[in-house]
């Protein structure tokens, strides 16, 4: 049968609904997403009105942001492997052997992502101070002497920070993994087998290129998500990186312009380092063969292989947990210090998070922030996925890009462009009052989570049920509402749950928009705890805990609606 | 009360294809008109230009005098059974077909009463609360169907609705639309690619090939007397002669000289439905032309019947006993025409290898033009 045009049941003229519709999305992404970039590219070439370049050099000269920025790139190119390595150690025999458990063992390798890396770094920094836990664990095991002890957060910060980003990020890597391996037919690889190919040959030749966009596509997220995580490195007082440099700026981003030019070269790093990856990963093949006809590589794993997988995914999986059982110790502890264990147990801060005044506040702020967040991800993911899949509008390819960017787009950068381009304008300007610009800023960075959902629940349902509908006499608006919305909706709300989940837990944008303590969201409100003395960061644990059950609840739900192709949403 | 579809020079190509080549019909109030051809010759695509899912790049719908070809869908009352069905698997079999309804805002009294009646023709009463998804392929075509009705459209389309379903089902589903066919008296256009379906229900036919239509008419009048060579064969095997126009007859019919000698052709002129006065007896002696005649028309005919028109031998190459027929191919003129004949199924069996003579009816020839090769 011949194709036909999708879009042309709803008619090729558009409504006063699609109008408006439209007309809001292009808006909304205009001026919250291209202004504030293009203030930021405007700010880092003019001064004074004058065009110049001199910012550039200011910065190329000042031998502390070219450290920092050297820093950072090593971090995200170090994160980037070892979460590769992981990501491939636990994804292939994971996709190749079916075995007991296996679907209990798939939601396992999902729980590192519900441990924020910046709360793990509350754990670990107690864990490894002069006196914390392991320089008294090796006292007492003689290893070390008492009067001096390892100076691991001195030396050893750079890689504590790799650490900490790969534990949390190699998940994004393995789902990845997993998807493209998902598809690789099992015949390609029995041809290679019959031609002689085996073991490591048959991997490089013939798996690891198949796979190989699906990887790209993983590592590229890795690679800005660690390039630009602000909050990591802050709590560990690892300054010396770009984002930290950029977090500083903001007190002066009035008097002294040059975080524009540092703010530019963040981006203009993350862009060329997408572009690059893209380009590797280009399909140079298209598949050939029908997509039904998919075999799948699986066989049932011979009992001591299966225990081998489950010893390899419940090994690593304890480590990633690591920092955060720190968190959750010190969440409980009513004593602890110089001793490698608390002395005492108490659930104390738990109880205080619900009448400690800066607990209490962030916690409800943020809610209030990732409700609305949330709606409008779900509102705005619904309308453009429907445009793309279903409609011809011009401009089509702009759209799905502008929907798409903020998944590279750092959190620090557009931070910093909001700080900048919204200065003084009433009910924006975030010095007075955050609340609107949060709600937006945390919409634009997880608009792509309910986008690339929506599509895929547009893409999944034949367009002949929204058909027969409008055949039937239905106007657009009640097709749309009784039909696609109802047909997609497990597709939403997995989208719309992982949307919420790290709106609550967001960093970079609650670190540099809110500066008033009764706007302060979660982060803002643990990294303020930590850094008081008293009993601040075990209270700021305790918060931390607390914000991991939630998410724990969120991607559970999320992948109860979305099942396997929760993996999708993390890719570019 | 029913609905007159006019369609006029509607074209629509995809890229470099064409789905639809200057195509004009016209379907009478009431009328079940079936729309057949070969995958991919654009009867789908008629289909849905007329109820507004395809747009067509050029040409005119209208129903009745309205010309509705930039009229939106879902303000055609074009109702049509797709062909997976296409029921939404979050609505119960009540809801699905209470859909139509509801968007016409009827009061809820009168949804349940139309509903309940609508089940009731489709034999589906007492499935009104299942979901889709827990329904045979049959019950689900019931289902399709009823909810196409259930709206008084004005037009009912049908996209292959039977292709989904076993053999016997089918014979028993095809009777079933014909009956509510008439109990409604909708106009209903019906695209299938099985020409057993459209010869035993349709009232009229057209045949597309490639976009293009081949004829229009009432089914034994296509059958009977085709007008190219693709209109003959989809519609059942035939065989075809060529020759040449030897002589025209002042009695309207001629003769034809060709490879199993003179052959005499009655005229074209009675048949219905093709009634282009450029085309019927537009043949001058000496044209190249085609006889084209049914394996059924083709009679063994035994030494007692010298008066028999028509008659040439021809060799049995093998037999195929069908229970209520036998087919058999065979060659004549030495090799150079391929025959296939029909006999009843309870005659003798006539052994391969053997000699026959064959005579063929002259009204039961048709004349046709050379195909281009």
């Amino acid at each position: 049968m011949a194709a036909y045009s999708p879009h042309a049941f709803m008619g090729r003229r558009f409504s006063r609904f699609d109008l408006t519709a439209l007309a809001l999305v292009v808006v909304f992404l205009a001026v919250f997403l291209l202004y504030p970039l293009g203030y930021v590219v405007r700010g880092a070439f003019v001064v004074d009105r004058k065009p110049t370049l001199e910012l550039f050099r200011l910065l190329w000269d000042n031998p502390i942001f070219r450290i920092s920025l050297g820093n950072s790139f090593a971090i995200a190119l170090c994160v980037v492997v070892v979460s590769s390595l992981i990501g491939f150690a636990l994804a292939l025999p994971m996709s190749r052997y079916a075995f007991r458990g296996k679907q209990a063992l798939s939601a396992l390798m999902l729980a590192p992502m519900i441990l924020p890396p910046f709360v793990g770094a509350i754990g670990v920094y107690h864990f490894l101070t002069r006196y914390g836990s392991l320089n008294l664990l090796l006292m007492r095991l003689g290893l070390i002497n008492e009067q001096n002890p390892i100076d691991w957060l001195g030396r050893y910060r750079f890689w504590g920070v790799v650490l900490l980003e790969s534990l949390h990020l190699y998940p994004i890597i393995y789902l990845n993994l997993m998807a493209a391996l998902a598809s690789v037919d099992a015949t390609l690889e029995e041809a290679a087998r019959n031609l002689g190919a085996r073991g490591w040959r048959l991997f490089r030749d013939i798996t690891f290129p198949l796979i190989l966009p699906g990887y790209f596509a993983g590592a590229i997220i890795v690679f800005i998500w660690a390039f630009t995580d602000l909050g990591t490195p802050l709590i560990f007082g690892y300054r010396e990186v770009a984002p930290v440099k950029i977090f500083d700026q903001v007190d002066e981003a009035e008097s002294n312009p040059i975080g524009y030019a540092l703010v530019l070269i963040v981006l203009l790093v993350t862009a060329l380092v997408f572009v690059l990856s893209r380009w590797a990963a280009r399909a140079r093949w298209t598949a050939t063969g029908e997509r039904g006809g998919l075999r799948s590589r699986e066989r049932r794993a011979a009992p001591w292989t299966a225990a081998a997988i489950w010893a390899l995914m419940l090994g690593v999986t304890a480590v990633a947990v690591l920092p955060h059982l720190c968190v959750f110790l010190k969440s409980v502890a009513a004593r602890w210090s110089i001793s490698i264990l608390p002395e005492r147990y108490t659930a104390d801060y738990y109880r205080l998070l619900f009448h400690h005044p800066l607990a209490l506040s962030s916690i409800r702020f943020s809610l209030l922030l990732s409700l609305f967040s949330t709606a409008a991800d779900l509102a705005l993911g619904f309308l453009i996925a429907h445009y793309l899949t279903r409609r011809r509008i011009r401009g089509r390819a702009l759209l799905e890009l502008l929907a798409m960017l903020p998944l590279a787009l750092p959190g620090i950068v557009l931070a910093f462009g909001y700080l900048s381009g919204f200065a003084g304008v009433p009910w924006l300007d975030p010095r007075v009052n955050p609340t609107l610009l949060l709600v937006v800023a945390y919409s634009i960075r997880r608009l792509p989570f309910t986008v690339r959902a929506a599509i895929a629940g547009f893409e999944q349902t034949s367009v002949v049920f929204e058909e027969a509908s409008a055949n039937l006499g239905a106007r657009p608006l009640t097709t749309m509402r009784r039909i696609s919305i109802p047909l997609i909706f497990p597709h939403l709300m997995a989208g719309g749950v992982l949307a919420f989940a790290f709106a609550m837990l967001e960093v970079s944008e609650s670190l540099m928009l809110a500066f008033r303590r009764e706007h302060y969201p979660i982060a803002k409100a643990i990294y303020t705890l930590v850094g008081r003395i008293d009993d601040g960061p075990f209270v700021a644990s305790a918060m931390g805990i607390l914000g991991m059950v939630f998410l724990l609840v969120c991607f559970l739900l999320a992948a109860r609606f979305m099942g396997r192709r929760l993996g999708e949403v993390f890719r570019m | 009360m029913a609905v007159r579809v006019r369609i006029e020079h509607l074209s629509k190509r995809y890229g470099s294809t064409v789905a639809l080549d200057d195509v004009s019909i016209e379907v009478a109030p009431g009328e079940l008109f079936f729309l057949i051809g070969p995958s991919g010759c654009g009867k789908t695509t008629l289909l849905r230009a007329i109820a507004g899912l395809v747009e067509p790049d050029s040409g005119t719908v209208f129903f009745d005098d309205r010309n509705i070809t930039s009229v939106p869908a879902h303000r055609r009352n074009a109702a049509l059974v797709f062909q997976g069905y296409a029921l939404w698997p979050h609505m119960t079999v009540a809801q699905n077909v209470e859909y139509g309804l509801r968007v016409r805002r009827w009061s809820a009294a009168e949804r349940r009463r139309r509903v309940a009646e609508m089940l009731e023709i489709v034999h589906l009463a007492d499935l009104a609360g299942r979901y889709p998804g827990e329904l045979s392929g049959g019950q689900q075509q019931r289902v399709a169907l009823a909810r196409a009705l259930v709206v008084r459209p004005d037009v009912l389309l049908m996209d292959e609705p039977l292709s989904n379903l076993d053999a016997l089902l089918r014979l028993e589903m095809r009777r079933e639309i014909v009956r509510i066919h008439r109990q409604t008296g909708i106009t209903t256009l019906y695209v299938t690619h099985d020409q057993k379906e459209a010869l035993s229900m349709a009232q009229r036919i057209a045949i597309l090939n490639a976009g293009r239509i081949e004829q229009t008419g009432r089914p034994d009048a296509c059958y009977r007397r085709p007008r190219t060579q693709f209109a003959a064969r989809f519609l059942g095997d035939a065989n075809f002669v060529d020759g040449t126009i030897a002589v025209l007859r002042t009695d309207g019919r001629c003769e034809v000289a060709g490879p199993l000698g003179r052959l005499l052709v009655a005229a074209e002129a009675e048949s219905p439905g093709t009634a282009d006065p450029s085309d019927s007896g537009g043949f001058s002696p000496g044209q190249s032309v085609v006889c084209c005649f049914r394996p059924e028309s083709a009679r063994v005919v035994g030494a007692a019947e010298p008066e028999a028109v028509n008659c040439f031998r021809a060799r049995v190459l093998g037999g195929n006993y069908l229970g209520d027929t036998i087919e058999y191919d065979l060659s004549a003129a030495d090799g150079a025409v391929p025959l296939r004949i029909r006999t009843v199924g309870s005659g003798l069996p006539i052994p391969d290898g053997s000699e026959v003579t064959l005579s063929v009816a002259p009204e039961d020839i048709v004349l046709l033009k050379p195909e281009n090769k």
